[in-house]
């Protein structure tokens, strides 16, 4: 399974300091710099989509002062939940 | 019978046509609507007026149906606004909320709210210090320029419906020719709490201004458009108890502070 943009972003204003207001369908979510960083990755894999579990590793090494408690898999597992049940992404079948 | 005058909504010039028993209501109207009033041709379709007693209320950009004069008057308002921000749909970025200009400058702070939190308010208790910019309504070109929207203020008084007051009645002073943005803020009340200045993170503070926005996904790249308000140090926050305490913090916001 990979993870795609959701159609309905719209919009994403990633900051100076890594954190991001992104327009979903008509709301307007404010993300933290991780969030930001996995969000933008999966951005931009585009209609290729992203596996879940290269993206920590894409993403951590752009990040300053990464998180310890995202630094598993688990820890993406979750935050692609939260994006998933936000309606930023979707999941997509792979072969 | 029909009697009529034209006024100006944001970029719209829209002329309102009172019909029937309507036309009584003309010259108090009118005078509500002293500091929008216009030579220009209409550049859309009218409104037209009903005062129709014993029917329900109703409004669109084209038409009022008020069963009482307060009806027609408060819903003739939310007509002509309704046309402005339609009209100015997918190009201006249209807040709820309060303007307020220097006279001298032109630099206008914008206090956005949600309805019930304060912003005619504000503008009857502040707009005798700033020039008046608009109570409920204030749109901002790609520009940068700050549209004066100087409407009848609404007004909560004893009957169901709003006062629509003129500005003129109220002594507030005229926004300038030219007003462009200061700044923008977003008011919080609390008669209990302090009277403070907060900063926000900015893309916080654009997803919590976001939903005081008219047609904001009509824009190309909104977000984009609402983060370049706001300052890269943060948006503003202004807590408050009482119209003094708004006054101070606005006076600063003038001043550049913090």
């Amino acid at each position: 399974m990979r993870v795609v943009l959701s159609a309905d972003v719209r919009d994403m204003f990633v900051d100076a300091d890594g954190t991001a207001a992104v327009l979903v369908g008509s709301r307007v979510l404010a993300l933290p710099a991780v969030s930001a960083a996995v969000l933008a990755a999966v951005a931009d894999r585009g209609t290729e989509g992203a596996d879940p579990v290269q993206l920590w590793a894409e993403v951590r090494p752009a990040l300053v002062d990464p998180p310890d408690e995202v630094t598993g898999q688990g820890g993406i597992a979750d935050l692609i939940d939260r994006f998933v049940a936000e309606g930023l992404v979707s999941w997509m079948a792979t072969e | 019978m029909t009697e009529s005058f034209v006024v100006r909504s944001l970029e719209r010039v829209v002329e309102i046509r009172l019909r029937g028993r309507a036309e009584e209501l003309v010259d108090v109207a009118r005078h509500a609507w002293s500091r929008c009033l216009t030579d220009e041709a209409p550049d859309g379709p009218p409104i037209d007026v009903r005062l129709r007693p014993r029917r329900p209320s109703s409004r669109s950009s084209t038409h009022v149906d008020g069963a009482s004069a307060a009806a027609v008057l408060e819903l003739l308002s939310q007509a002509v606004t309704l046309a402005g921000i339609e009209h100015g749909a997918g190009r201006l970025l249209m807040l709820h909320a309060c303007g307020l200009a220097d006279s001298t400058t032109g630099r206008t702070i914008v206090l956005a709210a949600p309805s019930g939190m304060g912003k005619s308010t504000a503008a009857v208790n502040l707009g005798r210090r700033w020039g008046y910019v608009s109570d409920e309504t204030v749109a901002l070109t790609p520009h940068g320029t700050v549209l004066s929207y100087p409407k009848p203020l609404s007004l909560i008084r004893d009957s169901r419906w709003k006062d629509q007051v003129s500005p003129d009645d109220l002594a507030l002073v005229p926004s300038p020719a030219e007003t462009r943005l200061a700044a923008v803020a977003i008011l919080q009340r609390d008669p209990d709490g302090p009277t403070v200045i907060e900063r926000v993170r900015r893309t916080e503070f654009v997803a919590h201004l976001a939903p005081h926005t008219s047609y904001f996904g009509r824009l190309a790249e909104p977000v984009h458009r609402l983060a370049e308000l706001v300052d890269v140090d943060g948006g503003v926050v202004l807590r408050y108890a009482d119209s003094e305490g708004l006054e101070h913090l606005v006076g600063a916001l003038f001043e550049g502070q913090p």
